[in-house]
């Protein structure tokens, strides 16, 4: 027998798991930023379940900081692959007092969408939000399971998660509790290019070289937008950059980069020396900020 | 497109195996530690005050893992070489982080232990191995580490090898390799080194690249769980899963396993469209000539290869929750997509990974290991898992807390007229003093529950305190045990008489009073053996005389003319006294 190649193997591993999802849960929202990775989880929804529709909409936990360009896309791909789209904003927490932005020139609002994002599921009643996490993204992403259990405060225990034996999933739960789902586990940032590649998806430009003004932050350039303070000696410059993650426009950063097709990109990540959330900002606050943000029921 | 397949490879071993360095250096050398991975471990390292980088930190993510310096849970980590993509399931050593790493190597092609060549195999060592071996990893490598401090000597590699065979001799591997390296200098782990001439196999990578990957399933049965019913119109009703094993064609005959209604495939769709076969690992959507109304819980299988359906089933379970087994407590019991109420009715023993030896014990406990009796309310699909690894697996689930108590491969399945009958039995042990009575009755009490025993010694400490040892208080003492079987047995429990009841008569009268549910059982052992053994020096003062009417020595036994069965317990061990001892009592207890 012919084996397959690890793309398949991963696509087939992740249909199973979007269908466990619709099985053992009523309602299930796929977290949905217009980012690369929401993408591949929304069309391998529609795989997942055809000729039937995806029994899950799309949610959007919007910072207000995002760029325009993946906004009209978000709103653009769902209206095209028939998907209803949630949007709630961190803006709408903070004018209920719920949440206050940070201050100062690094300030972000990353870390406050997760309780814009708690507030939401809670709304939505969910007993499940899909994401596109991925374990090769991050250290502490790396211990997520597939179905991973959230406390009736959407916190994550990662000191005891339920063992994922086989592909014996046991996604019970009690009323209030939640799951995440992450069917791109076992994904890598190329398997992700080489699915869009293979399906000839669209996704938002910033993904392709470009021209913008930037400002240099560690070792990325950040887009200069209304959102961005810019420190008194900050020299804007233009520069051709893309984008590897699509996130806060706050604390993602760009890389200088010529790549303009999906070929492209896909010959610059198989060359590239650094992981792609090296250009996130959120992440290199701390050793563990990406554990500390997870405990407290980030994406 | 990238075309190379995905293989799983698991590894367990600890800090002092050199499992961290081995891991990174591996890594390393695939190009897979990318410049900002290794600045921020680099980092990391500096700032716990390490004096050179802990390439640990590349898999334990978790702070408490960081702090601790051992992995707890398993990380995933992604390598290639120019042939295939390997994702690692990096799990811990320690005996207290089992379950993690019984979760790792749950679904491995490929499993490599780690052994320090100047200390050869350990406990844990041994632990690995027949864990690996219990889930049935495909390929089994185990990696003798630190070569370079024992001067790459052949003979210690020989020495530890042979003694990594003797224990695993007991165990079943379809492909056990050994394979010595220095994971610190980089030796025997991209290409063969010259360091080792005495070495004629592969170097790690070389193996990684080259160990002939089988499809994962059987190709011949085939199973389908339906995970759910596809019915987007009235004229379309498809059922949604992946074939775990095997293949299946348009115009194949099925069966719905718990049911038992057949249809034939009308059609094999993807988003792709409509194919004509499909087979083990893909998604797919399947729908039928009739309309069947099948549900999730079924299993599609070809209707002559059916798969068991049973309501009891034995299996070996990893226990993985800090609540202790509990035995007849409700419990889920998940098996592919199906899920059922049931009960643990009998934990048979404890297997210590670390000898073999089996344990008669009343609970599992974290991390241990056992071999139990699962029932459940109504018939579930389980093939056995050393035919199919997908479909002979299971987890047991708490349904208050929700907590995945163990999880477990099918070893045996048990028929409908296996399950326990809820009339109890009179096992009544007879046999010299120190043949064993004891131990076989408490072993199997054990793990049972509605078991109790009525201990001949025990007994005379109290009820029976006013009899001696002459023929008549023998023949007393026996009715009273007897008629207390009696009521015991009338409330279903099951009743183990361990009492050496030396004359015919006597166990005759013991017959009379019971009846119906008593089964003669001869733990048999000569004089000559228990004298010599005299576990409790009760034959040596026999000997001298000071023990008068002391049966064997200085009044006579009776062995049984025709016993319900016979344990030989100067031949075989306990643990195949009790195996007997176990069949014959769920003989004894079909329903009839």
């Amino acid at each position: 027998m012919l084996l397959k190649s690890g793309l398949e193997e991963l696509e087939a591993e992740a249909i199973f798991m979007l269908r466990e999802a619709a099985a053992h849960f009523d309602r299930v929202a796929i977290l949905f930023s217009g980012g690369k990775d929401s993408i591949v989880v929304a069309h391998l929804a529609k795989r997942a379940f055809w000729p039937a529709k995806p029994p899950f909409f799309l949610l959007h936990v919007d910072t207000g900081h995002n760029f325009p360009e993946t906004l009209e896309f978000r709103d653009r791909f769902a209206h095209e692959n028939g998907f209803d789209l949630q949007v709630r904003t961190v803006q709408a927490s903070i004018d209920q007092g719920r949440v206050q932005d940070e201050v100062g020139p690094n300030a972000s609002r990353n870390g406050l969408q997760t309780v814009t994002l708690l507030d939401a599921i809670s709304e939505f009643r969910l007993d499940a939000a899909i994401g596109g996490a991925r374990r090769d993204e991050e250290k502490a992403r790396a211990k997520e399971r597939f179905f991973s259990h959230r406390n009736t405060f959407g916190q994550w225990d990662p000191r005891n998660q339920r063992p994922e034996v086989w592909r014996l999933i046991n996604a019970r739960k009690k009323h209030g509790e939640h799951f995440r789902v992450f069917p791109l586990s076992n994904w890598t940032e190329l398997d992700v290019w080489e699915f869009i590649q293979k399906y000839e998806l669209a996704v938002p430009d910033i993904y392709f070289a470009h021209e913008r003004e930037v400002v240099k932050r560690g070792s990325v350039w950040l887009g200069v937008t209304p959102f961005v303070s810019l420190h008194p000696d900050d020299k804007p410059e233009r520069r051709k950059v893309r984008f590897r993650t699509v996130g806060d426009a706050t604390c993602t950063g760009a890389i200088d980069s010529s790549a303009s097709t999906i070929e492209e990109v896909i010959d610059e990540v198989r060359a590239s020396r650094r992981t792609e959330r090296s250009t996130r900002a959120d992440d290199q606050r701390s050793d563990a900020a990406m554990e500390d943000r997870k405990l407290q029921g980030y994406f | 497109m990238d075309s190379r397949p995905l293989v799983r490879v698991a590894t367990a071993g600890s800090v002092d195996d050199g499992k961290s360095t081995f891991l990174g250096r591996l890594l390393f050398e695939c190009g897979a530690i990318l410049t900002d991975q290794y600045e921020a471990i680099e980092k990391a390292s500096l700032q716990t005050g390490e004096i050179e980088v802990n390439l640990a930190l590349l898999t334990d993510g978790l702070r408490a893992e960081r702090s601790q310096k051992i992995t707890i849970d398993v990380a995933y980590r992604h390598f290639a070489t120019d042939r295939r993509r390997f994702l690692l399931a990096d799990t811990p050593g320690h005996a207290q982080y089992t379950r993690n790493m019984f979760t790792g190597a749950s679904t491995a092609d490929v499993a490599m232990l780690l052994i320090d060549a100047t200390k050869g195999p350990t406990v844990q060592t041994y632990r690995h191995a027949f864990i690996v071996s219990l889930l049935r990893v495909p390929h089994v490598v185990i990696l003798i580490n630190k070569m370079d401090l024992v001067d790459y000597d052949e003979a210690i590699y020989e020495k530890w090898v042979e003694e990594v065979r003797r224990y695993v001799a007991k165990l079943e591997f379809a492909d056990l390799r050994f394979l010595p390296i220095s994971a610190l200098e980089g030796t025997n782990l991209v290409s063969r080194s010259e360091r080792m001439p005495w070495y004629s196999g592969p170097a790690v990578l070389e193996y990684l690249d080259s160990v002939e990957l089988s499809p994962r399933q059987t190709p011949v049965d085939f199973r389908f769980p339906i995970q759910l019913a596809i019915r987007p119109s009235m004229d379309f009703r498809g059922y949604a899963g992946t074939p775990v094993s095997g293949s299946i064609r348009v115009g194949d005959e099925v069966t719905a396993l718990p049911g038992g209604r057949t249809s034939r495939v009308r059609a094999i769709s993807t988003a792709e469209g409509s194919r004509p076969e499909a087979t083990t690992g893909e998604p797919i959507v399947i729908e039928l000539e009739d309309e069947l109304d099948l549900v999730r819980g079924q299993t599609l299988v070809r209707t002559r290869n059916p798969s068991p359906v049973t309501t009891a089933f034995e299996g070996t379970v990893c226990w993985m929750s800090d609540r202790k087994l509990e035995l007849n407590a409700p419990i889920q019991v998940l098996a592919g997509t199906q899920s059922q109420v049931g009960a643990i009715s009998e934990l048979v023993y404890r297997i210590n990974p670390e000898t073999l030896h089996r344990e008669y014990v009343s609970t599992l406990e974290l991390n241990e290991i056992g071999r139990l009796v699962v029932q459940t309310s109504s018939p579930i699909c389980l093939d056995l898992y050393d035919r199919n690894r997908a479909t002979g697996a299971f987890l047991l689930v708490d349904p208050v807390s929700n907590e995945t108590l163990g999880a477990g491969v099918g070893t045996r399945i048990l028929g409908e007229a296996q399950r326990e009958n809820s009339a109890g039995l009179v096992l009544w042990f007879t046999g010299l003093s120190g043949a064993g009575k004891s131990t076989l009755a408490e072993a199997f009490a054990s793990g049972r529950s509605g078991a109790v025993i009525l201990d001949g010694d025990a007994l005379r400490a109290g009820m029976n305190s006013d009899l001696g040892f002459s023929e008549a208080d023998r023949t007393e003492n026996i009715r009273r045990v007897a008629e207390l079987a009696k009521v015991l047995v009338a409330q279903g429990l099951t009743v183990i008489c361990s009492l050496i009841s030396p004359m015919r008569h006597q166990r005759q009268l013991a017959r009379e009073i019971i009846g119906e549910p008593f089964r003669e059982v001869f733990v048999r052992c000569s004089i000559e053996r228990v004298a010599a053994r005299d576990v409790k020096g009760l034959y040596a003062k026999a000997e001298a005389g000071e023990i008068p009417n002391f049966t064997g020595i200085s009044a006579s036994y009776e062995p049984p003319e025709t016993p319900d069965l016979v344990i030989d317990t100067e031949q075989g061990s306990v643990a195949d006294g009790l195996e007997q001892l176990r069949e014959s009592v769920s003989k004894w207890t079909q329903k009839t």
